[in-house]
């Protein structure tokens, strides 16, 4: 039996969905059941496991402002409108699993640092981040016509990712207290974390960037949906009056 | 019939944009008097110590070296923003800008034209605002002077360009007053705070040398040259 | 030669020009249809301002592309509002727009004196009432001598000297090899010196055909 395209891209959607749901699930066994608790320093006990949520959170928000970002820059120049959809979804993922991180961020600094914000490097960094893109998320909500909003919200796009650097090293002249590494036990360089933890984390990186592919182009293809019955509409309303359409006017 | 070049062209429409804010006096007028308004407020809320010591009451003077630098840079990111917001106003009232699009100018001198405008008017707002600062809150700027006005002409280059960009993009929505600066702050905080901690530093009596030494000053110049080319280069695709 | 071949603009959901094809040699052309049937819509998708949702057009043969600076040179286009800075006076706007395209310096005199402004030259375009505004768009927009002309309801709000005046100075633009598209929903003015004419109808071409009865003529209507 052939498949058709749709099918077929519908289908592999799908298989990615499960992957990213079957991994998800799988992670969570290894955090809460294989890895074990660092709890030789502030921070540490069963508190320490958000670090496995809040990490790939944070990994997956700057994964997708760079494909904002260079989804922007192919939008500009060729005009396609895939890269817009692409580049839209993306931010909304992005813009989703940051607040994710400012969330999971303060409660673990709560009892770890005695305070739920600081005005740290990556911590101001990641607040600006949200805030630049919800603007962007909200400059393409006041633009009706999709090329218009396209075109401006890359440009957007385009200036707050090049942003991300400068805020960063503009904070980092405030003393910091955010960890370092991947994790505060820094599995790297101290013996904190072992092979489970590092399969735990591991597992959840994975997983969460599997979530991110399948919510982006779950995300696109609902664009695509969109387009498609905006298109039907005006079909509709649109007078009948068959193929040939005016007549070259010569002189 | 020798056309002017990019530079003449270029200069030719900040021209126009000075000579029509000299007759409408629509954009510089309401940035001097909100600066004004903002900086008499401040005067009256400070607790200060009466008499000539306007100094801060209680404070080290770091800590009212840092408070002021604030308040500065705050008064000038808005007053700019408010002005900013006005910068296609002219061409849009009459249709002017399809004509200018049509002309044989790139588009980024017209993105430069209008930055430079933009520059013109807000280094007028700060010729305005340093001194009432150093007059209400018996300011030692002294030996300081030469670093600061680089630093404030630093600052005002990203502002510029950041600033000149996303007025191009709010100007073609809805509502250009209220997305400007959701567009814009978030993406100003850098050259903002380097401004405000580089003043502090040079109100407390830095010199040229600290001032370079600065993490800070390294910051002002990566933005204004990595998002003032970019701006630059966007820009043509604002305008379409 | 201006080429369009299914140019469909959509704003939201409103079709404003549905699959316009249309081919315009030398000539003055008037394009004729009521408010609303898309003429200022279809002036300036041929003024590259406006991107057509889909369809292309071509001139001379190449996609219309404003940032290409030969385009840019080869157009003059005045749209249904002015383009002019109300704070200046109409000599400034012209000198300054004479000045970017790099025109003689007598230039903005030359095309004021020929749509009967001369003596208005010093009058902020703000004073000025509709129709002298008007008149003004028009000089702005031949100030280059364009081989493009795109002209929006030129006679807006003109009395018959301010027409007159007008239809002169389009006349006296007028050479060979120039392309000229006047819209106008009245059309007796334009008609008496166009050589062919386009009707919109709700954002189709309903007609469009030849003035000039010795050379080839098109009839209406379907093909």
């Amino acid at each position: 039996m052939a498949t058709s395209p749709t099918t077929r891209r519908s289908r592999n959607l799908k298989l990615l969905g499960s992957a990213a749901w079957g991994l998800l699930a799988l992670s969570l066994i290894f955090i809460f059941f294989v890895a074990r608790e660092a709890d030789d320093y502030p921070g540490g006990g069963p508190l320490q496991r958000i670090f496995y949520f809040h990490v790939p959170s944070a990994w997956v928000a700057y994964l997708a402002f760079a494909v904002v970002f260079i989804s922007s820059i192919a939008y500009l120049r060729t005009s396609e409108r895939r890269w817009d959809l692409l580049a839209h979804g993306a931010a909304e993922i992005g813009v989703l699993f940051t607040s994710l991180v400012l969330i999971t961020g303060p409660i673990w600094a709560r009892p770890a640092w005695g305070t739920w914000w600081q005005w740290d490097a990556r911590l101001t960094s990641t607040l600006i981040l949200w805030l630049t893109y919800l603007g962007y998320l909200f400059l393409r909500s006041l633009t009706r016509d999709p090329a218009r909003s396209g075109r401006l919200a890359a440009v957007v796009g385009i200036i707050g990712f090049l942003d991300v650097p400068i805020v960063h090293f503009s904070v980092r002249w405030w003393r910091t207290l955010h960890p370092s590494g991947p994790t505060p036990a820094d599995p790297t360089r101290s013996s904190g974390l072992g092979g489970p933890e590092l399969l735990a984390f591991f597992t959840a990186l994975v997983a969460f960037t599997l979530l991110f592919a399948w919510l982006l182009a779950t995300r696109v293809r609902i664009g695509r949906l969109e387009d498609e019955v905006d298109r039907l509409e005006i079909e509709a309303e649109r007078p009948d009056r068959g193929p040939a359409s005016g007549i070259p006017v010569s002189t | 019939m020798n056309e002017p070049g990019f530079v003449a062209k270029t200069l030719l429409l900040t021209r126009k944009d000075l000579r029509i804010e000299l007759r409408a006096r629509d954009t510089l007028v309401p940035m001097l008097a909100f600066s004004f308004a903002v900086t008499l407020l401040l005067a009256f809320t400070l607790p200060t110590t009466g008499d000539n010591e306007r100094a801060i009451a209680g404070a080290s003077a770091t800590t009212v070296a840092d408070v002021l630098a604030g308040f500065f840079w705050v008064t000038i990111l808005f007053a700019g923003l408010i002005g900013f917001a006005r910068t296609f106003e002219t061409e849009q009232t009459e249709g002017a800008i399809d004509a200018l699009l049509l002309v044989p100018l790139d588009r980024s001198g017209m993105f430069l034209a209008k930055a430079l405008a933009n520059l013109i008017f807000i280094l007028l707002v700060e010729a305005f605002l340093l001194p009432l600062f150093v007059l209400l809150f018996t300011l030692d700027v002294g030996s300081g002077l030469a670093p600061l006005l680089l630093v404030i002409l630093l600052v005002d280059i990203g502002f510029v360009a950041v600033g000149t960009l996303f007025a191009s993009v709010a100007a073609q929505t809805s509502s250009r007053e209220l997305i400007l600066p959701v567009l814009a702050l978030p993406a100003l905080i850098p050259v903002f705070i380097a401004g405000a901690d580089l003043t502090s530093d040079l109100i407390a009596g830095g010199t040229f040398g600290t001032l370079v030494e600065a993490g800070w000053f390294g910051v002002l110049i990566a933005f204004d040259v990595i998002l003032g080319i970019t701006a630059a280069l966007v820009f043509e695709f604002v305008l379409e | 030669m201006i080429e369009a071949r299914g140019v469909t603009v959509v704003y939201g959901r409103t079709v404003a020009l549905d699959r316009i094809d249309l081919d315009l040699a030398e000539g003055v052309t008037g394009l004729f249809g009521q408010n609303g049937s898309g003429k200022s819509t279809l002036l300036r998708v041929m003024a590259g301002l406006l991107r057509p949702s889909a369809g292309t057009v071509m001139v001379g043969g190449r996609a219309l592309d404003l940032r290409e600076e030969s385009f840019r040179r080869r157009l003059g286009y005045a749209g249904h509002d002015s383009g002019l800075y109300l704070h200046l006076s109409i000599g400034e706007n012209l000198e300054l727009f004479g000045r970017l395209y790099g025109c003689a310096p007598n230039a903005p005199g030359t095309i004021l004196e020929r749509v009967g402004l001369a003596d208005r030259t010093d009058t902020r375009v703000g004073e000025l009432s509709a129709g002298l505004k008007r008149r003004a768009a028009v000089a702005r927009a031949l100030l280059h001598d364009p081989d493009i002309l795109l002209l929006d309801e030129p006679y807006a709000n003109l009395d018959d000297d301010g027409a007159a005046a007008v239809t002169a100075a389009i006349t006296a633009w007028r050479a060979p090899g120039k392309i000229g598209v006047v819209a106008t929903h009245g059309a007796k003015r334009v008609k008496a010196y166009a050589d062919g004419g386009v009707i919109l109808t709700r954002g189709s071409v309903t007609v469009a055909g030849t003035y000039r009865p010795n050379e080839r003529t098109e009839g209406a209507g379907a093909e």
